[in-house]
């Protein structure tokens, strides 16, 4: 079965992840590649390679990367996401019609068809998803940017294809709604949710809510006259869409959360205390103090901060580790490998990171860090960015 | 474990369990602030210290050297938890204090816990409020999953709504594996879904539901699902400074609706009040914290919401 849940999954070693969030910024395409050799089925993995592509203006490779994506994301049951990496890759070149009918007829036999998104977009016919094409416009978010206002005009409706919003009701209408006894707690949105207060797309409609960024989110969005337009041509559209719009559609698909969100990568900054045996017969024993920066059971990113070289470090090497865990247990002594290291540009000079596999743990060693990491990398980092929105102050 | 089961005297108190994962997050005191702001109320509440590792809360109370124990309790110098009640300064409020000279018992036995669990139910008291250790471990988990009002407190920091995540999602695993009893199979299961990253993919309680119903069967996932949402912690962001202080109760909350499927609720938030830090360095009763404190009007609020939804959960069975 193909459900939108299935996508490659957080990778314990680390470096993936950091790449797809953006916290690991990876400029040569040469080295893109080898990770891609590692993990060749990745599709947003392959959308950020085919993005790099086209910042290096290496267009030929774009497209066929593009294209590649697509069809991964065909696979991991994301359909707006594939569509978008579709409109990506006609951007740079026209498709031929047989091409669009390709494409068409993929994401109809194999796109996926459980939620009343994946629907919309796999059961259009060819014209129809042309027009919806041709006519959806991308919009970059960075966190903290607000995309609608309570009583402004509700001119579009937004696919959310990656990142994460808070919708929240305006501080009049929760007072009125408290009185009403209707709950007002905010809502967030993530991939595959949409957002546009758009019916009757025949009259002027508003935003009954705030909406606001609270990760980096790219969305794509069509004007409401535009749409009406197009369902005017096409009515099955307004039919898809309408079951979008079905209030018991929220429970069924609950949301955003049909799809694993990949917002910005926090984690509880870590102190660590590194060290590196010495080789048979070299003097080359080291020792360094850093900051584990995504800390999970199977591993962790160590930034070393700034320094010249990675004096030292070798992948394959076994490595101790101490961390301090900020509670009673306070140092946890464990042992693991070095599968990665780099550097990258920081503000303050050149950082070295580093991705460690942990060794096997011991069942008490388990217990701390499972209590400590407390959640996988979804409940993390959403913890993380609601903090960022919500709570903390510059 | 469950008390209800053991209930059918009139005056079964009803049982407050604060806890929250991280140590220093104040839960002693806001256990003495809502067990003051009920006494206030003319209800008779007992105050029990449950930190079996690391007892203290009789310092907060202006006590040195408690007379009487919990361990006296489970020792049986006395039979009733009841004799062991001290009266504190404010009436209607008495407190039970807990064991720390006995290191064994931070790990009671199965058989200490339900005779302390016993003890509560049969205690002549409106409300119990039991302030719990920190950290994770069964004994703290299996206390708050008892609780008719289990509270989760949590202060404006990372590490701390981290930990009271935490704690709420360790809740939940340990509720589902008792649950799961003798089943190695299904403990099993239940044990790769706490790992955050398992290998079976299973990544929210959801994925859980679905993997119960295709392993075992349907009914057993439907026993499982309503195990989990009868879990409903409330929470208090405790030491608030600010309006934005006072929303780290609800990162909590919106993050375990969607991993976890369980809808805590917020009871609000009790403002920082310098002078309770001061007290407890000078050893004076915080029951004696003036009644125009921000934090004791705030804990007055959150004991009077939990007691009006009380009140309209009842209204409702009734009608």
């Amino acid at each position: 079965m193909k459900i939108a849940m299935n996508l490659p999954d957080d990778h314990q070693y680390s470096i993936m992840q950091r790449i797809l969030d953006g916290t690991l910024t990876i400029e040569s395409v040469e080295e893109f590649r080898e990770i891609l050799d590692i993990y060749p089925d990745d599709p947003i993995l392959r959308r950020k390679y085919a993005d790099l592509l086209v910042e290096k203006s290496e267009l030929d490779h774009a497209i066929a990367a593009f294209g590649l994506a697509a069809e991964l994301f065909i696979d991991q049951g994301m359909n707006l996401q594939a569509i978008v990496a579709k409109i990506l890759q006609w951007s740079i070149e026209q498709p031929t019609h047989q091409e669009g009918r390709r494409f068409h007829e993929l994401l109809r036999d194999e796109g996926a068809q459980y939620t009343p998104l994946q629907r919309f977009w796999a059961s259009m016919g060819y014209a129809e998803l042309v027009t919806i094409m041709l006519r959806l416009v991308r919009v970059r978010l960075l966190t903290g940017e607000k995309i609608a206002c309570v009583d402004d005009p509700a001119n579009e409706i937004y696919f959310v294809v990656s990142g994460t919003l808070a919708e929240t009701w305006s501080p009049d209408c929760q007072v009125e709604a408290s009185r009403a006894g209707v709950d007002t707690e905010p809502i967030l949105l993530g991939a595959n949710d949409i957002f546009g207060n758009i019916f009757p797309l025949d009259k002027p409609t508003v935003s009954y809510t705030d909406i606001v960024a609270i990760s980096d989110v790219e969305l794509v969005k069509i004007a409401k006259p535009v749409l009406a337009e197009a369902c005017k041509t096409h009515p099955h559209i307004e039919h898809l869409l309408r079951e979008i719009y079905k209030p018991d559609n929220v429970d069924k698909c609950d949301r955003a959360w049909q799809t694993v969100r990949r917002t910005i990568r926090y984690g509880l900054p870590t102190k660590v205390e590194l060290s590196g045996a010495q080789e048979l017969g070299k003097d080359n024993a080291w020792s360094h103090t850093g900051i584990a920066v995504d800390l999970s059971l199977g591993g962790l990113c160590v930034d070393l901060g700034p320094r010249d070289s990675e004096h030292g470090l070798r992948k394959g090497q076994s490595v101790e580790l101490s961390l301090d865990l900020l509670n009673e247990v306070a140092i946890l002594d464990l042992t693991g490998k070095i599968v990665w290291h780099r550097q990258q540009e920081t503000e303050k000079g050149n950082s070295t990171l580093i991705g460690i596999r942990l060794d096997t743990l011991k069942a008490a060693d388990r217990e701390l860090l499972t209590e400590y990491c407390a959640g996988s990398v979804g409940e993390q980092n959403l913890i993380w960015s609601l903090w960022d929105s919500l709570v903390k102050t510059d | 474990m469950n008390h209800h089961m053991n209930r059918g005297l009139a005056h079964s108190p009803e049982i407050w369990a604060i806890g929250g994962g991280k140590g220093g997050v104040g839960k002693s005191m806001v256990s003495i602030l809502l067990a003051s702001a009920l006494a206030q109320q003319g209800q008779k509440t007992i105050i029990i210290d449950a930190d079996l590792g690391g007892a203290n809360l009789h310092t907060m109370m202006g006590i040195k050297t408690p007379v009487r124990t919990l361990n006296d309790f489970i020792t049986r110098k006395y039979n009733t938890l009841d004799e062991i009640c001290i009266q504190t300064s404010q009436s209607g409020l008495q407190l039970i204090c807990g064991a720390s000279e006995i290191l064994s018992l931070a790990n009671p036995q199965y058989a200490q816990k339900n005779k302390i669990v016993q003890g509560l139910v049969n205690l002549p008291a409106d409300h119990v409020i039991l302030d719990l250790g920190a950290g994770t471990s069964y004994n703290v988990l299996d206390f708050f999953l008892i609780a008719d009002h289990p509270i989760v407190v949590v202060t404006p920091q990372p590490i701390s709504i981290q930990n009271a995540y935490g704690f709420v999602r360790n809740t939940i695993y340990r509720k589902l594996s008792r649950l799961a009893g003798q089943q190695p199979s299904l403990n099993n299961l239940i044990k790769t879904a706490m790992d955050p990253k398992n290998d079976s993919q299973m990544r929210t309680i959801h994925d859980l539901f679905d993997a119960v119903s295709k392993e075992f069967d349907a009914d057993l996932a439907i026993r499982i699902k309503e195990a989990v949402f009868s879990i409903r912690p409330w929470l208090i962001t405790n030491n608030a400074r600010d309006e934005r202080d006072r929303n780290a109760g609800r990162i909590i909350q919106l993050v375990a609706e969607k991993y976890l499927t369980i809808r805590a609720k917020e009871l609000g938030a009790i403002y920082y009040d310098p002078v309770i830090e001061k007290m407890v360095s000078q050893m004076r009763p915080i029951t004696l914290l003036s009644p125009d404190s921000a934090a004791r009007q705030d804990a007055a609020r959150i004991v009077q919401r939990v007691l009006n939804e009380k009140r309209t959960a009842r209204e409702r069975i009734d009608n």
